[in-house]
């Protein structure tokens, strides 16, 4: 039987109704990651030992009858920015290739707790894109493909968790956010991802690109079970003094809802994703009334992208002055770094006070509505072994991105259609800060009125 | 004044960085910085009271509280 491509939710009824051991569970995508992870260039690391033992203890725990939630021996991978105990931890980059941390990020002990399986350490671009990259092929592991063609590229920062997913090599992973890193992905790889609101997930034990920025999320099948993660590794930890108190807990929402999308959305936007997007608008008009609205006018990629630029500048500091930048993978990356360590500190914090308007400008505007609608990406993902901000010259605008990241706002992308040549579109709900539920419901209830989450990639269905 | 800054702010790279990189990458570092300053000016171009404080709360706990 194969079991790629099933929700979290119906591998945690197999495996309490005893139709499935967790460590045969554990051992079938240990082989379809070792299949097939390579061949998509999505893995950095088979963490099977540890894999195993999970396995064998989530098996013991639950024949005593100790069940510890829907996570309870299921397999999951993570961006290889996260620590995990022993294990390398690459951050994507050559020259940290075997750097290894003596301790669990935050995220990771979390789903231990929940009794996850951590199976693999999943391929990302060096320094989550840090560096400035313009090109798929900035990882020491390769350029990742999208599972839907080994021509076009996966998207990135998190790489690895769209494709593996996207791919059916394993249930979900964990990736992290600071300006599209998980909503590119999951779009390019045609999966579910949830980008949560800044401070909901603890950043400890994560590579930090951008403080004020980075956010961990999950990838999953099904908005559904991007919420069953959340709810994993939501929460205060005190080793992250960003996060908040409130705990997530998954409750859907069956009523009607309020959305908008902004003037002039799906500008810019190939030809198959406006036409995707406006079919899902036809559809979500089902069960929702919505709205075009315009926010007001202001430099909202530039603050965001200021801020960016700093903190990534400051982060990486010490790896630029140590000549660590000339051994990275993507030849851009190699300089890039140089010319940020020349922002002033004036503008970086007139850029953190601009952002207080921005965040006012944001919440005000979403005030009435539900979710903001948008496409989640304004093209299908690029050829693999091409520039992708050269084929896009001088680059779509994506407000949304800046003010949903700027302002810390959680988004989740669905798939919601294909292109002429078969690759995926997706179509993103960006929420208020910690209303989480809000989007996923109706993402969720999108996915009820939809198959599009149900079509996956011949090459990977058995 | 940005091409002024621009090319002030390059000499500041070049000199701390010129063992680095090559011509062609501090060309590129140069066009980066144009970059940064063109942004940075939209952002100037805005203008802020003094009450206008930056997103970020610096809250300081007592060792009990951490």
């Amino acid at each position: 039987m194969s079991f790629s491509f099933i929700s979290i939710k119906e591998l945690s009824d197999l495996i309490e109704s005893g139709d499935i051991k967790p460590t045969d569970l554990t051992e079938y995508f240990l082989e379809r990651i070792k299949e097939n992870g390579p061949k998509l260039n999505a893995i950095v690391t088979i963490t099977e030992e540890r894999a195993l033992k999970e396995a064998n203890r989530a098996e013991e725990e639950i024949k005593n009858g100790k069940k510890r939630g829907v996570l309870h021996g299921i397999p999951y991978g993570v961006k290889d920015l996260l620590a995990t105990e022993g294990i390398p931890t690459s951050w994507g980059a050559a020259p940290l290739k075997d750097q290894v941390f003596n301790y669990d990020a935050t995220v990771v002990s979390l789903l231990t707790q929940a009794g996850g399986v951590l199976c693999a350490k999943l391929a990302m671009i060096e320094l989550a894109g840090g560096m400035g990259y313009r090109q798929p092929n900035a990882s020491f592991t390769g350029p990742c493909a999208t599972p839907w063609s080994f021509k076009h590229w996966s998207g990135g920062s998190s790489s690895g968790s769209g494709a593996a997913v996207g791919s059916g090599i394993i249930p979900y992973s964990i990736g992290s956010e600071t300006w599209g890193s998980i909503l590119s992905p999951a779009t390019n790889c045609g999966v579910s991802g949830l980008r949560p609101t800044y401070g909901r997930v603890s950043r400890y034990g994560a590579m930090a690109l951008s403080w004020t920025l980075d956010k961990l999320g999950p990838l999953a099948l099904t908005a559904e079970d991007c919420g069953l993660v959340l709810e994993a590794i939501s929460g205060y930890d005190s080793r992250d003094e960003s996060t908040s108190n409130r705990k997530f807990k998954l409750e859907l929402d069956e009523g009607e809802f309020k959305f908008a999308y902004l003037k002039g959305v799906t500008e810019g936007c190939d030809d198959d994703v406006v036409k995707n997007f406006d079919n899902s608008v036809d559809v979500l008009e089902k069960f929702s009334k919505i709205d075009e609205i315009s926010i007001p006018d202001m430099p909202y990629e530039e603050i965001t992208r200021t801020i960016l630029n700093a903190e990534a500048a400051s982060a990486f500091e010490d790896f630029t002055n140590a000549g660590l930048a000339q051994k990275l993978t993507a030849p851009e990356d190699r300089y890039g770094p140089y010319g940020r360590m020349s922002m002033l500190a004036v503008d970086y914090l007139r850029a953190m006070r601009l952002r207080k308007k921005m965040c006012k400008n944001a919440i005000e505007s979403m005030l009435k509505y539900d979710a903001l609608i948008g496409p989640s990406r304004s093209r299908t993902a690029p050829l693999i072994d091409e520039e992708f901000r050269k084929v896009a010259p001088g680059s779509t605008r994506d407000i949304m991105g800046a003010i949903g990241n700027g302002a810390g706002l959680p988004s989740i992308t669905v798939p919601n259609g294909f292109s002429e040549d078969g690759l995926p579109t997706g179509i993103q709900f960006m929420g208020n800060p910690f209303l989480e539920n809000k989007i996923i419901s109706a993402a969720a209830i999108f996915q009820q009125y939809t198959d599009w989450h149900l079509k996956h990639p011949s090459n990977y269905t058995h | 004044m940005s091409d002024f800054e621009a090319e002030t702010l390059f000499d500041l790279i070049k000199n701390k960085y010129k063992h680095s990189l090559s011509d062609e990458e501090q060309e590129k570092v140069k066009e980066k910085i144009r970059e940064m300053i063109d942004e940075a000016e939209k952002l100037r171009a805005i203008p802020l009271e003094n009450s206008d404080e930056p997103k970020f709360v610096f809250n300081p706990k007592r060792e009990e509280e951490s």
